[in-house]
């Protein structure tokens, strides 16, 4: 598989004009904007453009969250305040202690008033979205579906087991890695016209990277909650079925999925079902 | 579990690195505007002395220009380097041999850990002709490296040197440590590429 990988420092080629003037542009993580129209690439990976979408962004590979608006999160709730919890977002693979700390409002729930609002005790789990997010303050969460104004999810996580996984992992988990695939064949299509060949799809990037999912979901029945800060949080009714989710899950993070699904097989038989 | 590293063997010198960050700073250390960066290099035997006192310093010379700290104010970055093998070679530029290969795996490692870069930076020790001097070589190989945002082109950013030498022993030295950075480059991007390619593996059928 050819993968173009950028590295830091690099400076991109100037962006294709639209056929639209005076588009702009969203810059995503991993690219350093120079005005006027200079991006420069501060961490290694491979750059993915959306023409449709106007974003260019650099897709790599992490165990490291870094708050970011509208994200859904998992948070753990460390203490309250008069008017608000104080949150833990964990990552991959930190302890709660070492994470950087979020403010959920007591208001911030579907229908929440001053008398009631939900009890969330310390160590609670929540699912939550990232309402605000700067690099200079402590970022805000809010538990409500921000069109419906509804819960749609949002909330205490109750009962339940959590578990890190990559950034990378989390993302695909959440069906990214799918959308991504369109864009990265469009590119290689446009590629290949421009140097006058036919396109031929060689196969490579036909996995979502979430096969182990699919597969687990026909046939054992759990409860799944990814957040993007790569915490995901499993329930189901029996101790043996939640803990064959998190490795087979876990153990996929480098697998084609192929082999996700022949792992998830395995540990299907080997759970009896 | 960190939040990237790596490992990196020269001849008879092994050095493992990892890198964890942005996380919480302790209160004293936080910079209102910047990233703390803490670089802390424990020995293969025995505790922390001068010497590694002052690699540590020449290390934060060669890598702090290299990250771009603005992006995560008030928190911090913690470069952790564990000498796992490290032979004198010649006693009087163990220092030297040792500064290389540290600059080569903290970058690696910072490169890993997806921590914001302005370059990447590879680094080559070079011996005078009769011995009597050292030098370690630090190149740009992938832009940045200095200026803020605009970055300068690829090239020499880094020198340290110890020891006698004049100057047209220093040209030849840079000359030889040119030819070996490139190639260092070169392969720590491969690396590179193989590690994202592993990322991204599961793209296959």
């Amino acid at each position: 598989m050819s993968l173009a990988v950028h590295f830091p420092g690099e400076t991109l080629p100037p962006l294709e004009e639209d056929e639209k003037k005076n588009t702009t542009f969203k810059v995503g993580p991993g690219l350093t904007h120079i005005l006027p129209s200079t991006l420069i690439v501060n961490r290694a990976g491979e750059l993915n453009i959306d023409q449709r979408k106007h974003t260019i962004w650099m897709e790599s590979n992490g165990k490291r969250y870094v708050a970011s608006q509208n994200d859904t999160i998992i948070a753990t709730v460390l203490r309250s305040t008069s008017d608000s919890y104080i949150c833990a977002i964990p990552s991959s693979n930190s302890p709660v202690s070492s994470t950087s700390q979020a403010v959920l409002p007591h208001l911030a729930f579907p229908q929440a008033t001053k008398k009631t609002r939900p009890m969330l005790h310390q160590g609670s789990v929540v699912f939550a979205r990232i309402s605000l997010a700067n690099k200079h303050i402590d970022p805000e969460l809010e538990c409500y579906d921000a069109d419906s104004g509804k819960a749609e999810g949002f909330g205490e996580l109750k009962g339940g087991f959590v578990f890190g996984v990559s950034l990378g992992m989390a993302r695909r988990l959440l069906g990214d890695a799918k959308k991504t695939r369109l864009l990265r064949v469009k590119q290689r299509r446009a590629e290949a016209e421009r140097r006058g060949e036919e396109y031929q799809d060689a196969g490579a990037d036909m996995s979502s990277g979430k096969e182990v999912l699919e597969e687990l979901g026909q046939n054992l029945s759990f409860e799944l909650a990814v957040g993007r800060n790569g915490r995901v949080w499993v329930h189901s009714g029996d101790p043996k079925t939640t803990l064959c989710v998190m490795r087979c899950i876990q153990q996929s993070e480098f697998l084609t999925g192929k082999e996700q699904r022949q792992l998830a097989k395995e540990a299907l038989k080997a759970l009896g079902q | 579990m960190a939040d990237g590293s790596a490992q990196y063997t020269d001849g008879p010198t092994t050095l493992l690195a990892s890198i964890n960050g942005p996380i919480e700073v302790k209160p004293r250390d936080e910079i209102p505007l910047e990233a703390f960066l803490e670089i802390t290099i424990r020995p293969s035997a025995g505790v922390t002395s001068v010497r590694e006192k002052h690699l540590e310093a020449l290390l934060r010379s060669a890598v702090s220009p290299l990250i771009i700290r603005t992006i995560n104010p008030r928190t911090l970055f913690q470069i952790t380097l564990q000498i796992i093998q490290h032979e004198q070679v010649s006693a009087a530029h163990a220092l030297h041999t040792l500064l290389a290969s540290a600059i080569v795996v903290v970058v690696l490692a910072l490169v890993d850990a997806g921590v914001p870069m302005k370059g990447m930076l590879a680094a080559a020790f070079v011996e005078g002709a009769d011995g009597s001097a050292a030098h370690v070589f630090g190149y740009a190989i992938t832009g940045g490296g200095g200026r803020e945002g605009g970055g300068p082109k690829e090239g020499l950013v880094f020198v340290e040197s110890d020891g006698v030498f004049d100057e047209k022993g220093f040209v030849e030295a840079s000359e030889v440590g040119r030819k070996k950075c490139l190639e260092v480059g070169e392969l720590m991007k491969g690396w590179v590429r193989e590690k994202i390619g592993r990322d991204m593996k599961y793209r296959l059928k």
